[in-house]
């Protein structure tokens, strides 16, 4: 193996593993808080991209220039599903898991079948940005490189609103524990709203930067809400810092896969990573075990 | 003056009644304690008085007002605060982030920070520790800091489920005189406790609850002479 194909790989990998790591930060946002698997997270993914298309073949709009008009989009929907669905949950856990999933999943299909009816089942992809920057031996693809900062850049924000915050010591506190955030008087009924519209959002970001990169159709939604899922069971459900290095593990998982074996194998790679965490460590390579 | 006031109150988990109709009192600057043995309902009536739980009969009254249908965080905003059976800290946020958290968010800033300044005074180990990840404290610590996040809301009645659970007999007995320091400070506290004869001494009046109802209610100094009390919980015949 050649150093600097190792090196293209990686960087390729890590590129776009950092796209993955902000869809996969929004439904670590809504586990952590709502502890319910948000099926219906990919198609906010693929929805916010097949707007990127089409906006892009209508006037040649920029996916970047439309990133904050979907994040803050997907941020209404999401706070309006959360309110108008996931609100009326059962209190009891293990009911309130079953019926988030069977709810979810039918979101999921609504806009699935809002998809196919707005932007039909052929696929799209944003040809924006296509040339590449060389540095030395590596060549470094132009829109991955800037949806990548892109990317790197909300994640930071995301970040700083957690952790400098009160809204994001509220989310924080409430994904640790429920009782106490209640006993403290934080209202989890709105930390919950507006955690799945963070992570409706970041979702809607994640299709934007993806839109240059992949193509894609409508059912392409459910492989986005997988990968998500690959990556957070990796680096640990909830945790933030394993998210990131779960994204960064699928990404060169994909990059690598796909050189040395095929394309097709490189998209099954995230899920036979998946497999295996949930088979060798369930709680994830970060993650802890319940006391 | 009546502070709060808990009128036949009823809680069920599914079919299974916790709660068959509990009523009592804590008056203006009054230390009261419930005693009862396990699964008898305390920690049930206190996570419904603090609207942790919903309420299936009865009234809840804080200083006249009505706060049984309020969620928890009206009530944490009315001055009734709940320190959690087995503290409920946020483990992974540090010791000022509890305490931040607990400084309820919709205050101002500067009267948060005032507030916080004031509990690192008071508890100067959560000062020092302050940076430090709540999980990793000791467990004397760990209710140190539960208590002083419930005293960040400026509650006027403190709800105490079990503050010594766990604690050795050292910690229990710093645990009991803070208690006291709180009470002189001029907040009522209803307290849940399972050092039966240390909670009596403390407090001016007692409930006991057997079975989600109250069996036994008065001044705690006859309750700690009544004979089934004595035999019950304190291991006296």
């Amino acid at each position: 193996m050649h150093p600097a194909l190792i090196g293209q790989l990686t960087i390729d990998g890590l590129l776009v593993g950092g796209i993955y790591a902000l869809s996969a930060l929004g439904l670590n946002v809504i586990f952590g808080v709502m502890r319910i698997v948000n099926l219906a997270h990919g198609q906010f993914v693929i929805m916010a991209a097949l707007i990127c298309a089409a906006l892009f073949d209508w006037g040649h709009v920029s996916p970047f220039a439309v990133l904050p008009v979907a994040f803050v989009g997907a941020l209404i929907a999401g706070a309006l599903v959360q309110r108008a669905f996931l609100r009326r949950l059962p209190e009891d856990l293990a009911s309130a898991e079953t019926t988030s999933l069977l709810l979810t999943f039918g979101v999921s299909y609504f806009m699935l079948g809002l998809g196919f009816a707005i932007f039909t089942g052929n696929f799209h992809s944003v040809p924006y940005l296509t040339g590449s920057w060389s540095i030395g031996p590596f060549s470094i693809a132009q829109a991955r490189l800037i949806a990548f900062v892109t990317a790197a850049i909300i994640a930071l924000l995301l970040a700083v609103v957690l952790r400098y915050t009160a809204v994001g010591r509220s989310i924080r506190a409430t994904s640790q524990s429920l009782q106490g955030a209640m006993a403290c008087g934080i209202d989890v009924e709105n930390v919950r709203t507006v955690s799945f519209a963070i992570g409706s959002g970041l979702a809607a970001a994640c299709g934007c930067l993806l839109s240059t990169i992949f193509s894609y159709n409508p059912q392409t939604g459910d492989d986005f809400t997988l990968s998500a899922f690959a990556v957070i069971a990796l680096g640990g459900l909830g945790n933030y810092a394993g998210t990131l290095l779960g994204a960064a593990i699928v990404g060169l998982a994909i990059s690598f896969t796909g050189y040395y074996v095929s394309a097709q194998a490189a998209q099954a790679a995230p899920f036979v990573l998946f497999i295996l965490i949930l088979l060798v460590r369930p709680v994830g390579l970060l993650g802890r075990r319940a006391a | 003056m009546t502070l709060l006031r808990v009128s036949d109150l009823r809680v069920s988990y599914g079919a299974f009644k916790a709660l068959h109709g509990v009523s009592l009192e804590v008056d203006e600057g009054e230390v009261v304690v419930i005693v009862g043995a396990n699964g008898a309902g305390k920690t049930t009536t206190m996570k419904a008085i603090a609207g942790l739980l919903r309420t299936e009969h009865g009234e809840i009254a804080l200083d006249g007002q009505r706060i049984e249908r309020k969620n928890a965080r009206e009530i944490v905003e009315r001055g009734l605060c709940l320190v959690p059976e087995g503290r409920q800290l946020f483990p992974e946020m540090s010791v000022r982030e509890n305490l931040l958290v607990g400084g309820q968010p919709w205050r101002s800033r500067k009267r948060v920070r005032a507030n916080l300044a004031a509990m690192e005074e008071r508890f100067p180990i959560l000062g020092q520790r302050h940076g430090q990840a709540a999980g990793t404290l000791s467990g004397g610590e760990q209710q140190m800091l539960a208590i002083a996040r419930g005293l960040m809301s400026e509650p006027r009645l403190l709800l105490l489920d079990e503050p010594s659970i766990g604690l050795s007999p050292i910690l229990t007995s710093r645990i009991f005189s803070m208690v006291r320091e709180i009470n002189t400070m001029g907040i009522s506290v209803l307290l849940v406790e399972q050092n039966v004869a240390q909670s009596l001494s403390l407090a001016s009046r007692a409930y006991v609850i057997a079975e989600g109802r109250v069996v036994l209610q008065g001044d705690a100094r006859e309750i700690r002479g009544h004979a089934e009390v004595k035999r019950a919980y304190l291991g006296e015949s």
